[in-house]
């Protein structure tokens, strides 16, 4: 085989979706191997998902999302017990949890009258604006 | 500045050829200076001899010679 | 070393800081409105938060929302960029207060550098010359008609807290004064919320040369050289260059040493400008206000002279001394900047951003473009209009000139309309060429110039 030859195979090999190839004529053996065959590495290098907080998926149930910026907290006080847990029915304008920007506490009302089925965010954590808190079912 | 300096200078900022570029040569008529051209030459000359030339000057330098008398007499 | 600094600003700007963050190891938290989501530098950022909803008084200028962010993600620096809060002294001392460190001068610093009459004060006593004017704010009609015949018509009334070009008004004459005082004071409450006036002579004709300078906490303090910014439209600058071409070497000593004294006199830290007014003869020159933070245009400045100024901002943040001596500084070569605005000069520079379709930005030896455009992005429209910033550096103005021609044809932008077509004719102006521009330029020069764009566009339609 001349080297020509040689390197239409190995580019061949590169571009098909083997993993290995061993070939062996009268003075001449050639064993290829590649980690992630054509068709895996083909596909364009994912963009990484950004960092920000990145909106849900659109929910199927909706959300009550964050007012404002700050610190999230599931309760009136470390000692109380949180305001909702999920199957918990509320009603329109109670307060589901509260969030703390710069010392100042804001209170995050239920929109409806509804039940609380997941708490999306955990006690303490940093809320971004407009991102997801509660999934609810209006009812 | 001696002639083979400012005449590269000319044939830069003019795009025309070195063999043009004589001291009876006229910018406008043989160089095919249009008056941008001119003004930006005149910018060429003052950065490369470090010198500043009055506009009313400018109106002067119509030749190549002119441009070399002017720049015996005023460079320090 | 900061370890992690909060970008308090957006677009190309954030992403300047974010790019010298990178480059010195520190992490960045960039906060965006619900506009930016998408933004190039809230992909980029080590963390990102969305901190409002668009208008910029509920995000960028939301300093609680701004602060809770920076304490949350354990942030020890925020850099303010230029605009929104970057002078804003009580942001500056709420940042001090939170412990967090406020990459820019101290608030007393920028309450007295901010403050137009107060700074005129400072620079007499610290002998930096000044344009004749009112010792002091003018609070009536009565004391600004004085004012302005001790020190001589044309007189311009400023807003004390002015910036950009609002709450300025020009009177030629006594019996103009009364009229241009209310309405430059009623501009001024409008835009600042405050409408304490000064009066300064109109110098003519005027060329505007502003000095970069650089302090630290040492006592350090120099100065980068000159920018020379005359060509601007209603105070708002459109192409800046450096070195500014008509200071003689004698000059811009002189000009130097008094942004240095400028400086000293409040107390300066980290990156500042010092502006000047340069009379129509280049002989005196007149301390004009100081810029309490970096400038859109400081990147001309780090062409020429190799420094990177959001790098030494953030060096001199961190504690550090200044690492050059003013004997260290050089200026080389020639460096233009034009800015790329979504606007459309024919339609009086109405802003009308929107989304990119196709962009190619130029490239090639001595060209930088400082931008956060990308191919498919959305412009707001609720911020100013600047798109890019395409910057030149070359041995000489004309190779810059001519560098800068060459990158305008080939920068091509779809989707709104720009300026760069009127940047591109004024590169071809003899005035400008020959570095003859004054304020005065491109408002006397617009009409033809926009003239010949129209009739080129058309010239080209037909042919």
């Amino acid at each position: 085989m001349t080297n020509q030859e040689i390197f239409d195979l190995m580019d061949r090999f590169q571009r098909s979706s083997l993993r290995s190839m061993k070939l062996s004529c009268q003075d001449f053996s050639i064993e290829l191997e590649q980690s992630a065959p054509a068709a895996a590495a083909a596909a364009p290098e994912a963009v990484p998902a950004p960092a920000a907080a990145a909106p849900a998926p659109q929910p199927e149930n909706p959300v009550i999302s964050a007012p404002l910026v700050g610190t999230y907290y599931a309760a009136s006080a470390p000692d109380q017990p949180p305001f909702v847990a999920p199957g918990d029915r509320v009603k329109k304008g109670q307060t589901v949890c509260l969030i703390e920007a710069m010392k100042m506490m804001s209170e995050v009302p239920a929109p409806c009258d509804c039940v609380i089925e997941e708490v999306l965010k955990a006690n303490g954590a940093l809320t971004a604006f407009g991102e997801p808190l509660f999934r609810y079912r209006p009812c | 500045m001696e002639f083979e300096k400012v005449r590269d200078i000319i044939v830069e900022t003019l795009g025309c050829d070195a063999e043009q570029v004589t001291p009876e040569a006229s910018l406008a008529d043989d160089l095919g200076a249009d008056s941008l051209a001119s003004v930006e030459l005149v910018m060429a000359l003052e950065e490369a001899a470090g010198i500043s030339i009055d506009d009313a000057d400018v109106a002067g330098l119509k030749t190549v010679g002119d441009i070399m008398s002017y720049l015996k007499a005023h460079q320090n | 070393m900061l370890k992690r600094v909060l970008i308090a600003n957006r677009g190309e700007i954030a992403l300047r800081v974010l790019r010298a963050c990178r480059e010195m190891g520190i992490e960045t938290v960039a906060v965006y409105s619900e506009a930016d989501a998408e933004a190039l530098h809230v992909q980029l950022a080590t963390q990102s938060v969305c901190i409002g909803p668009a208008r910029a008084a509920d995000s960028y200028l939301n300093q609680y929302a701004l602060l809770t962010v920076a304490k949350a993600t354990g942030c020890d620096g925020l850099h303010p960029g230029y605009g929104f809060l970057s002078e804003n002294a009580d942001f500056a001392d709420a940042c001090r207060r939170e412990g967090i460190t406020f990459i820019g001068p101290s608030g007393d610093t920028i309450r007295k550098a901010g403050s137009k009459s107060a700074a005129r004060e400072l620079m007499k006593t610290a002998g930096v010359p000044v344009t004749p004017g009112s010792d002091g704010p003018v609070d009536t009609v009565a004391t600004a008609l004085s004012a302005a015949e001790r020190v001589g018509y044309p007189v311009l009334l400023k807003a004390s807290a002015g910036g950009g070009g609002r709450g300025i008004r020009r009177c030629d004459g006594p019996s103009a004064l009364p009229a241009a005082y209310a309405e430059a004071k009623a501009e001024a409450k409008a835009c600042f919320g405050d409408d304490e006036m000064y009066l300064e002579k109109l110098v003519l004709r005027p060329r505007h040369i502003e000095f970069q300078v650089l302090a630290d906490r040492f006592g350090n303090v120099i100065h980068l050289g000159d920018r020379d910014c005359s060509v601007q439209r209603r105070n708002q600058k459109l192409i800046e260059e450096a070195p500014a071409r008509c200071l003689t070497p004698a000059l811009r000593e002189a000009m130097g040493q008094a942004a240095v004294r400028a400086a000293r006199a409040v107390g300066y830290e980290n990156a500042g400008t010092v502006e000047f007014l340069l009379d129509d003869n280049g002989e005196h020159f007149y301390f004009m206000e100081m810029n309490t933070r970096i400038q859109v245009e400081h990147g001309v400045t780090e062409l020429i002279t190799g420094v990177d100024l959001v790098r030494q901002q953030l060096r001199i943040a961190s504690g550090l001394s200044l690492d050059m001596a003013q004997a260290d500084v050089h200026l080389a070569g020639h460096a233009l900047e034009c800015r790329i605005n979504a606007e459309d000069p024919a339609k009086n520079f109405r802003p009308c951003p929107g989304q990119v379709s196709f962009l190619h930005f130029p490239g090639g030896a001595g060209v930088r473009v400082d931008s956060c455009l990308y191919n498919g992005c959305t412009l707001s429209p609720y911020y100013d209009s600047m798109a890019a910033k395409l910057l030149v550096h070359a041995p000489t103005r004309l190779e810059a000139i001519r560098k800068m021609r060459r990158c305008l044809e080939e920068f091509t932008l779809e989707g709104f309309p720009t300026n760069a077509e009127l940047s591109y004719q004024i590169l071809y102006h003899p005035t400008f060429v020959r570095g003859g521009c004054t304020t005065a330029f491109l408002d006397e020069n617009l009409p033809r110039l926009l003239d010949f764009n129209r009739r080129l566009s058309e010239s080209e339609g037909e042919a």
